[in-house]
């Protein structure tokens, strides 16, 4: 059926003509109370992003400076002892993790080039672009250097925060993306892959990944 | 459009044989119990519940009221972000869009997210037809897909299944035998399905919420399947009720708080995803054609009915089967409906008015109106119900109509409705009294055995209340006089 046939059946069924200026609205979106809900302070929401992120089972360390957050980073890696490591290649991702992972040069994969080994790594490193503290949830877009299946394909996903990027609440983050053309792809994270399907079992990383390391540099 | 009906069997028949199953109804009692205290655990703590439940209200009736303009805004703007969209008039049509898109992209393999549209056209079997398989991958659809079942419940699908049954299922599918633990078997489906993942050339998935300003397409997991899906094959397919809208991204949080905490008690699921357009052109992963199939298939025969529109706000978070006294007795397969429980009852007869025996699904209901207290958009389930047996009686009409003019008759005049009454409590006292006597001759009487087998009739000894008024005025006066 073509566009214009079924929206006319629409306006029809709904008893007028087709309308073509924005409707008049008088609520938009989350009630007051909830629209004026700020934690005012860095560190508040801080606290409260790692006790969400922790309640849901997502492994969370906290680092007062650059120079610790490398050596978390290091120690987590050396913990792990992935095989192959799969992580954001943008710009702005940090030198320091780059510095970091220098010394697992070899055990990076290229997702073109080999994209079974892609499939199947280890550990997947990003960094964010939101944080929201009232759900413990990371916001991750995707462009040309952030792609979709380094928070997704590996067992372990390692995503470094930084403080100032960790908002109250959900209404804060995707108030960004208005107007502008958005990403292609917004991925919201909240705690490691989870399923009950089998007799209310719970089940932790059934697709996604099954450890959520957050390192937060406060 | 059919509905995967068990057409040999009628409800009673179905419920009869679901009453019979004590693991189905122990799990849907579980089930459905524990999720009813989640939800409130998750609503209590958010505080102002039923204001949330207003704005909720409010913001999918402002949609539905303008949904042809939200529509055309939504699709200009995933036009504009490079997807193409097409408008389904029926399931047949949007089943064809679909496998027209699957053939000219040559696949063999598709894989699934959970998706109820997909089930309302019966996708899987259009593909199978034409050679295409179609893998579920949420995993309870992946075991009930493998069970060649259908789901029986909307959030959780394979309640009814046991993790014996499901390692049988798995070890057939393995050619080796595969644990019944928890782990293992979600270990075993991990591996599976990404080989299905790597292989399929669509991945096909329905939609929670569509963004009309952004012209994206949000979708809420927890296994992250449906990020695999939407970021592996190279051209994915979104199949969507056309009542799927929001106007503003504002309004997506308000259905973020809703959605989850209303489903599984969760105050956001693991994973959402706002996808808008297919890849672009230098990122390095994710589809890289989007087609969006907007499908109607009877939900516009509500717009305008101000009895049934507000069906169409139903956020398909299945809040009102864990309330359900009938859902949690016979379970999802009992309705023989790809929805079940209250929304089934409900959305089933109105998007299948000409199927006569869909329409029998309004009456398996209490009419308690649980349904409509759990429902986080306020959607009145119990009047719909209602006016559903109301429509049903006037089309099909048979003893019912014709004892309901009786009893209007009756009714209408205060003489004939005490003579009547009185007639009948007589005729009760001196024959079937509660139904413990002649209780042979009851349960062959039609209308009464369905009633008998269960219950007792209503019987009373006593005087009606105006008999009785009229004996204690009496006293009164006596007694005033006596003074």
């Amino acid at each position: 059926m073509n566009r214009e046939a079924f929206l006319l059946h629409l306006a029809k069924q709904l008893g007028r003509p087709e309308i073509r200026n924005p409707p008049k609205r008088e609520q938009i979106g989350a009630p007051d109370h909830w629209k004026s809900f700020v934690l005012p302070r860095k560190s508040e929401r801080v606290d409260r992003f790692c006790q969400e992120a922790r309640t849901l089972g997502a492994e969370v360390h906290c680092f007062e400076t650059q120079q610790q957050l490398q050596e978390g980073l290091q120690a987590l890696l050396t913990s792990l002892k992935p095989q192959s490591i799969l992580r954001w290649d943008h710009t702005e991702c940090p030198a320091m993790i780059d510095s970091v992972l220098n010394r697992w040069k070899s055990r990076i994969v290229d997702p073109i080039a080999d994209p079974s080994q892609a499939l199947h790594a280890d550990v997947g490193i990003t960094t964010v672009d939101f944080a929201i503290a009232d759900t413990g949830t990371l916001v991750l877009c995707s462009d040309e250097q952030k792609s979709r299946g380094v928070s997704l394909f590996p067992a372990h996903h390692i995503a470094i925060v930084d403080a100032d990027q960790i908002r109250t609440r959900m209404g804060e983050v995707l108030a960004e993306f208005r107007g502008g053309k958005p990403p292609s792809a917004i991925h919201f994270i909240t705690g490691p892959s989870r399923s009950s399907d089998i007799e209310n079992d719970l089940s932790i990383g059934v697709h996604g990944p099954a450890v959520l390391h957050i390192l937060v540099k406060v | 459009m059919h509905m995967l009906l068990n057409t040999d069997q009628s409800l009673t028949q179905r419920s009869e044989h679901a009453l019979k199953d004590s693991f189905l109804r122990q799990a849907v009692q579980f089930t459905t119990e524990r999720l009813r205290e989640k939800k409130e655990e998750s609503t209590n703590a958010l505080g102002d519940w039923e204001l949330w439940r207003e704005r909720g209200r409010q913001i999918r009736a402002h949609t539905i009221q303008y949904l042809d303009y939200y529509l055309d805004q939504f699709a200009t703007n995933v036009e504009q972000a490079g997807g193409q969209v097409y408008f389904a008039k029926d399931g047949v049509e949007a089943a064809k869009i679909a496998l027209e898109i699957a053939k000219e992209k040559r696949a063999k393999k598709v894989v699934k997210s959970k998706s109820m549209v997909t089930e309302e056209v019966e996708i899987n079997t259009v593909f199978e037809k034409e050679g295409i398989a179609c893998v579920e991958t949420d995993l309870g659809e992946y075991i009930v897909q493998l069970a060649k079942q259908t789901p029986s419940h909307i959030i959780i699908p394979a309640i009814h299944q046991t993790r014996e049954q499901i390692a049988q299922l798995f070890s057939a599918e393995q050619g080796k035998a595969v644990s019944t633990d928890t782990k293992a078997l979600t270990a075993f489906a991990r591996q599976k399905l990404r080989e299905a993942f790597a292989q399929a050339e669509i991945g096909m998935t329905g939609c929670n919420f569509a963004i009309a300003e952004s012209g994206s397409v949000v979708l809420f997991s927890n296994e992250g399947n449906i990020r695999m899906v939407t970021t592996l094959p190279k051209t994915q397919i979104v199949m969507m009720g056309m009542e799927r809208m929001v106007p503003t991204w504002e309004d997506l949080e308000v259905m973020a708080n809703l959605l989850p905490r209303s489903a599984t008690g969760q105050k956001l699921t693991a994973y959402m995803s706002i996808l808008t357009g297919p890849k672009r052109s230098d990122e390095k992963d994710g589809p890289e054609e989007l087609h969006i199939i907007i499908v109607d298939n009877g939900r516009s025969k509500q717009l305008g009915d101000p009895k049934f529109q507000a069906i169409l706000h139903c956020i398909r978070c299945g809040a009102c089967l864990n309330v359900c006294p009938v859902y949690r007795q016979i379970g999802g397969h009992a309705y023989g409906s790809v929805y079940p429980g209250p929304i089934g009852a409900v959305l089933s007869p109105l998007l299948n008015p000409e199927d006569e025996q869909v329409q029998e699904l309004a009456d398996a209901s209490s009419l308690c109106g649980a349904c409509y207290d759990a429902c986080p958009v306020q959607i009145p389930l119990h009047d719909m119900l209602v006016y559903l047996r109301e429509r049903r009686v006037k089309t099909q009409g048979g003893i019912e109509k014709v004892a309901f003019r009786g009893y209007s008759a009756i009714f209408r005049h205060q003489a004939t409705f005490q003579w009547m009454m009185k007639t009948l409590r007589h005729v009760q006292k001196w024959s079937v009294k509660d139904g413990s006597r002649w209780s042979s001759f009851l349960s062959r009487l039609p209308i009464v055995q369905g009633w008998v087998r269960s219950r007792r009739l209503p019987y009373s000894t006593q005087r009606s209340f105006r008999e009785q008024w009229k004996m204690l005025q009496k006293e009164l006066e006596e007694g005033v006089d006596n003074q």
